[in-house]
């Protein structure tokens, strides 16, 4: 047994201590000092996937120093993941992803506590996001990327610096995937760059229904078209190998009535899970490249990514590395956001006139909302009957004080989010 | 950056102040969309929960075309992932109409394969509208429906007249959808 | 799905069976178990590479468990090669390790033709001397070049890689990497220029003037683009549009045809008039490969790929079978159709193609037999893989080391790119044989500067590159980094090169040649030839 007192952190982090230590002519801001080393050791990083991105920054950030890192993911562990997801073994499918890290790192990294949350991000309220200073994420959906992209950028309070959380994302497919840091509020963010997602394929009904020509066209009417006339209201379970068995087994003979090759098993599971190639390998690049910027943030040893880095390793090795600028128009960074003080007693209408009348606001025909609730809104018409006694209610009948209200309208580039304090 | 954040510890969090739960970006959208909605009179919503702006149902009752007489339903579903995902649309009634199954799913281009984020519910609306006045007989779902149309306007006419009245056409029997 | 195939799943919609069976085929050799050799030995077990040996002389340090994943605690003082391979090991049931605790350079004293069995060497903090040394063993194939064995043409991939604090670097030297599954976007081959008599036919086996409007909206694009274009051909003495104005005249010609906005098959036909305008040519890159001196001097011990780029040259030679044109690729895109004439016009290319694969086997049998070889030897699946991807075939000639090192090509030097880096190491191995240490490793690191910067301005004047092509900060830079060791560093620069072994020993896709360079501070990297 090695007595862990011989250990010097000197010693187990030269590599990083020397970027720590010594100051740099090309980044002069940089001034080292004891604290920078104290913190990263202390500071709390938040890591969202525990799948192949996800190992890989948990590592990583272990190794970079890291001493409080807390790891989020509501999956179980597949067979399919051991090609790249190294914290796995055989033995541990169907246990919880974020349980089992942790408990890799915990054990192979001493001195570092890995945290699991076996839970979806969702589940999580801001002031548990709040406790990070830096969150990492390392997810395959665009859906939870949506998600904590806009509750950070919805957290960030520009007069309390603590609020600013960089949200550093990765994301691959295949040989190619991008790194990405996002300081809300300030960057570009996720929302932003929604249109760089390449368009999910759906077929045509009609060609699934009439004209297939292609092996993906049976097996999309298989599951879109065939499954629900066959099982009723039975939900698809795409994770099993009885349903995919099926709906492998329809394709195939519609195939076959068609005279079209190439329905297979593995391309009807491809097709009805939406699967995504993954490799160790470009897993690997990007996580690194998201946890350089990690270290570079929380040390300032360097400037870091501004802030988008693509890569693509189908044809030789290539990176890109550009500002993407933000939108004017995006739905989640360029809400602008007011503090509005109104008396309760008084009714919504009033508040409403008022915001149109505000210099500074003006609106025409606003909507309103509280947590995704309707308050008013002008249109549809069946939908403002329906609402219309609102207006002569009293604020504080509708909303508590220092709710957000979400307010739409066509002058407005996307929406105004008012928090509103009521007297 | 290190400097930004709590490094200085005093100023713990913002403390006190309850957090509400999010908003998203797909709901906001959906509220511009409907406070921005300009219906015509052939279009009437309705919503079973007000208070729920993600399920609503759309009535269409044509003033002109085959389909004139007839009032359509449609139900609406919107997920937390729009406008990135298209929303949910089926017919409530079983219809006799080339483009529409018998099970109520549809095949519009929007709806699927040319959707785009930039669409609002308005022009899925103004789609399903089109759907009603030309329907397409080269897309087709219900092939024989097409195949009426294609083959002879008059008798596919007749057909979608009988059928909307709760007739049957082809062996089959279609809702009565007249309106009221 | 059987177990294998469900592990590998992944991986498999990228490089298919036969790429898999080539990786489990793969024997690498790392030389020193660094943080960066196991993260790259990490990234090819987890994909199931056939093999690996970790030679590394080392004991375990702490500076060792606190930058490499697969050394811990409980490693301190142990001989780092048998830990890593323990620790590497786990991951992968399917994949055999081997490991020696001893110096690669005594190993080759005992067995000069150690190399001889790996297919890929991979070295990590090796001198330039080691280097260059083992460089010239893979060059040869492992042999000893006193007793090399004739049969040894087999090439041994070598890389050299380096992390230094924020920055990385990777060099892959073998003498030729051919690939014929270079995996481009888009291999549809359609012939609208020149059409084979089967596809003619088929184009005009469609009524255009049809009352029917689903007939009319169903009729396939690649039909009304030859209708369009033999139209045009015989007012234009038999020739296709070749300007701009020409090509949208063709355009407008088709708009014109439609009958209604909804004809979605009109308006494909339009969106592939300027491609389809591309006279069926053989790209120059492939008149270069047939005319290359492999192909004329084939012999026994000729690769496949030769003999089969031979057999293509033969082929396209021959007009009659031809017409002077590639083999077809066979694959169309989809299209608006009615399934019938879809997958009638999908058979009327896959027939040609297995026409033309015919040709081109007749050919490849006739020159195995002149060379000796068994026929049959090259499989009726490799011949047919080589036609389909005829026109996208690669060969990667590396320069090698030696001639990095004695036929410098460098004639300029961009210094906001990463390659002032590159002088950087260069210079730094030159630190390293005059002190016997890299630049900034000791507590006084900043001493060091001066020194390195000459042996920069040394390495330029060799070069004829004027000294401020470098700056002085960017030499401050490499002597912060003191040679240290940063995790995610190796795990990038680990990340890169697996996958350049990935796409080297599967042959499949286009490594890079010859060296990757990164830098970690500014996030930017780059390939240069060197």
């Amino acid at each position: 047994m090695v007595d862990t007192q011989t250990i010097t952190d000197h010693e187990r982090w030269a590599g990083v201590y020397k970027l720590l230590d010594r100051t740099s002519r090309i980044h002069p801001e940089f001034e080292p000092q004891e604290e920078i080393k104290e913190f990263i050791k202390t500071c709390k990083i938040l890591v969202i996937g525990a799948g192949g991105l996800g190992c890989e920054i948990l590592k990583n950030l272990a190794l970079s120093g890291f001493g409080d890192i807390h790891v989020i993911d509501m999956d179980t562990i597949d067979v399919s993941n051991l090609n790249r997801q190294f914290l796995f073994r055989r033995a541990d499918v169907g246990k919880p992803k974020a349980v089992t890290a942790a408990a890799f790192v915990n054990k192979r990294v001493q001195g570092v506590t890995v945290t699991p949350h076996y839970c979806k991000i969702q589940d999580k309220d801001e002031d548990f996001y709040q406790e990070f200073a830096l969150i990492i994420c390392g997810l395959d959906s665009i859906e939870a990327r949506r998600w904590i992209n806009a509750t950070l950028v919805g957290m960030r309070d520009e007069d309390n610096p603590d609020t600013l959380k960089p949200l550093i994302d990765g994301g691959t497919e295949g040989f190619k995937g991008q790194a990405r840091v996002i300081l809300p509020g300030i960057t570009s963010c996720y929302e932003c760059s929604m249109d760089m997602l390449s368009k999910p394929t759906g077929f045509p009904l009609c060609t699934i229904a009439n004209t297939p020509r292609l092996p993906e066209h049976c097996i999309e009417w298989a599951s879109v078209l065939e499954w629900s006339n066959k099982h009723g209201d039975r939900k698809m379970d795409t994770d099993d190998p009885k349903d995919i068995q099926w709906l492998y087994e329809t394709a195939l003979a519609r195939a076959k009535q068609y005279n079209i090759q190439g329905v297979t098993y593995s391309l009807t599971q491809g097709v009805v899970k939406n699967i995504i190639p993954a490799i160790a390998a470009t897993n690997a690049i990007v996580a690194a490249s998201c946890c350089n910027e990690a270290l570079k943030i929380a040390t300032t040893c360097a400037k870091n990514l501004d802030n988008y880095m693509m890569y693509s390793g189908n044809d030789s090795v290539y990176t890109y590395t550009f500002e993407h600028q933000r939108k004017d128009d995006c739905p989640v960074c360029s809400n602008s956001s007011t503090k509005l003080d109104f008396r309760g007693d008084k009714t919504l209408e009033e508040f409403m006139d008022y915001l149109k009348e505000k210099p500074d606001i003006q609106l025409k025909r606003p909507g309103f909302a509280v947590g995704g609730k309707p308050l008013y809104l002008q249109a549809p018409k069946q939908l403002e009957e329906a609402l219309r006694p609102n207006l002569v209610k009293p604020l504080k009948e509708l909303f508590s004080s220092g709710d957000e209200v979400t307010i739409t309208d066509s002058t407005l580039p996307f929406s105004l989010q008012a928090v509103v304090t009521l007297t | 950056m290190i400097k930004i954040w709590s490094m200085k510890k005093e100023s713990l969090a913002t403390a006190g102040d309850k957090k509400k739960p999010k908003v998203s970006a797909g709901q906001i959208r959906v509220q511009k969309d409907l406070n921005e909605l300009d219906l015509p009179k052939t279009m009437k919503m309705t919503f079973p929960a007000p208070e729920d702006l993600l399920n609503f149902e759309l009535e269409i009752s044509p003033d002109e075309g085959f389909y004139a007489g007839g009032t359509f339903k449609f139900s609406f579903a919107v997920n937390g992932n729009y406008p990135h995902d298209a929303p949910s649309v089926k017919c409530l009634q079983k219809i006799y109409h080339p483009n529409i199954q018998a099970d109520g799913k549809i095949c519009l281009n929007i709806l699927r394969e040319d959707w785009k984020p930039v669409l609002t519910l308005n022009s899925v609306m103004v789609g399903l509208q089109y759907l009603l006045l030309e329907p397409n007989a080269d897309d087709p779902l219900n092939k024989e429906a097409a195949d009426d149309l294609r083959n002879n306007r008059r008798a596919f006419e007749q057909n979608v007249h009988k059928s909307i009245r709760g007739g049957s056409v082809n062996g089959v029997a279609y809702d009565n959808v007249i309106s009221k | 799905m059987d177990a294998k195939t469900q592990k590998y799943d992944r991986q498999l919609r990228l490089w298919g069976s036969s790429g898999q069976e080539a990786l489990e085929s793969a024997h690498i050799l790392l030389i020193n178990a660094s943080a960066v050799g196991c993260e790259i030995l990490k990234n090819l077990i987890l994909p199931g590479i056939g093999q690996f040996t970790i030679v590394d002389p080392g004991t375990v340090s702490q500076n060792d468990i606190g930058s490499n994943f697969f050394l811990d605690f409980d490693s301190l003082g142990k001989q780092r090669a048998e830990r890593a391979y323990e620790l590497l090991g786990e991951l992968n049931e399917d994949v055999k390790g081997n490991w020696a605790a001893k110096d690669i350079h005594s190993i080759l004293k005992e067995d000069p033709g150690y190399l001889a069995q790996f297919s890929t060497v991979i070295a990590t903090d090796i001198t330039r001397e080691t280097a260059e040394k083992l460089a010239a063993l893979c060059w040869v194939g492992g042999q000893d070049a006193n007793n090399r064995n004739p049969a040894g043409k087999k090439n041994i991939t070598f890389v050299w890689v380096k992390t230094v604090g924020l920055f990385g670097a990777a060099r892959i030297a073998v003498p030729e990497h051919t690939i014929v599954e270079t995996h481009p976007d888009n291999v549809a081959d359609l012939r609208i220029d020149t059409p084979f008599p089967e596809l003619s036919a088929f184009a005009q086996s469609f009524d255009f003037d049809t009352e029917d409007s689903l007939e009319f909206g169903h009729i396939p694009y690649v039909a009304i683009l030859l209708n369009y274009m033999d139209k045009w051909k015989q007012t234009h003495n038999g020739k296709i549009p070749s300007t701009y104005a020409e090509k949208n005249e063709l355009k407008a010609n088709i708009r014109a045809g439609m009958r209604s906005v909804d004809d979605e098959n009109f308006d494909e036909a339009i969106s592939s008039v300027l491609r389809s305008c591309q006279p069926t040519t053989i790209p120059s890159e492939i008149k270069a490969l047939v005319n290359d001196p492999k192909c004329e001097h084939l012999n026994a011990e000729s690769e496949n790929f030769w003999i089969l780029t031979r057999a293509l040259r033969d082929y396209v030679n021959d007009h009659t079978k031809s017409d002077g044109l590639l083999p077809l690729s066979g694959t169309i895109p989809d299209m608006k159709a009615q399934t019938d004439s879809y997958v009638t016009l999908q058979s009327i290319y896959k027939t040609k193609a297995k026409q033309d694969v015919q040709e081109v086997s007749k050919v490849v049998e006739s020159l195995l037999s002149s060379l000796g070889l068994a026929a049959g030897s090259i499989s009726q699946q490799e011949i047919e893989t080589f036609c389909k991807f005829s026109a996208f075939l690669k060969v990667i000639r590396y320069r090698s080391l030696e001639e990095e090192y004695h036929q410098p090509n460098t004639k300029q030097i961009d210094p906001d790119s990463v390659f002032p880096y590159y002088v950087l190491l260069r210079a730094s191995d030159s630190f390293y044989d005059d002190h016997g240490r890299y630049p900034g490793e000791g507590e006084n690191w900043e001493d060091d500067v001066d020194q390195l910067h000459a042996n920069v301005g040394t390495l330029l004047q060799s070069w004829g590159i004027a000294n401020d092509a470098v700056s002085k900060d960017l030499t401050h830079e490499i002597c912060r980094y003191g040679n240290g060791a940063i995790h995610n560093i190796a795990s990038l620069i680990g990340g890169v090169v697996s996958q350049e072994i990935i796409k080297l020993s599967t042959r499949q896709y286009i490594p890079m040649n010859n060296t990757f360079l990164f830098d970690g501070a500014r996030s930017v990297s780059a390939v240069f030839a060197v």
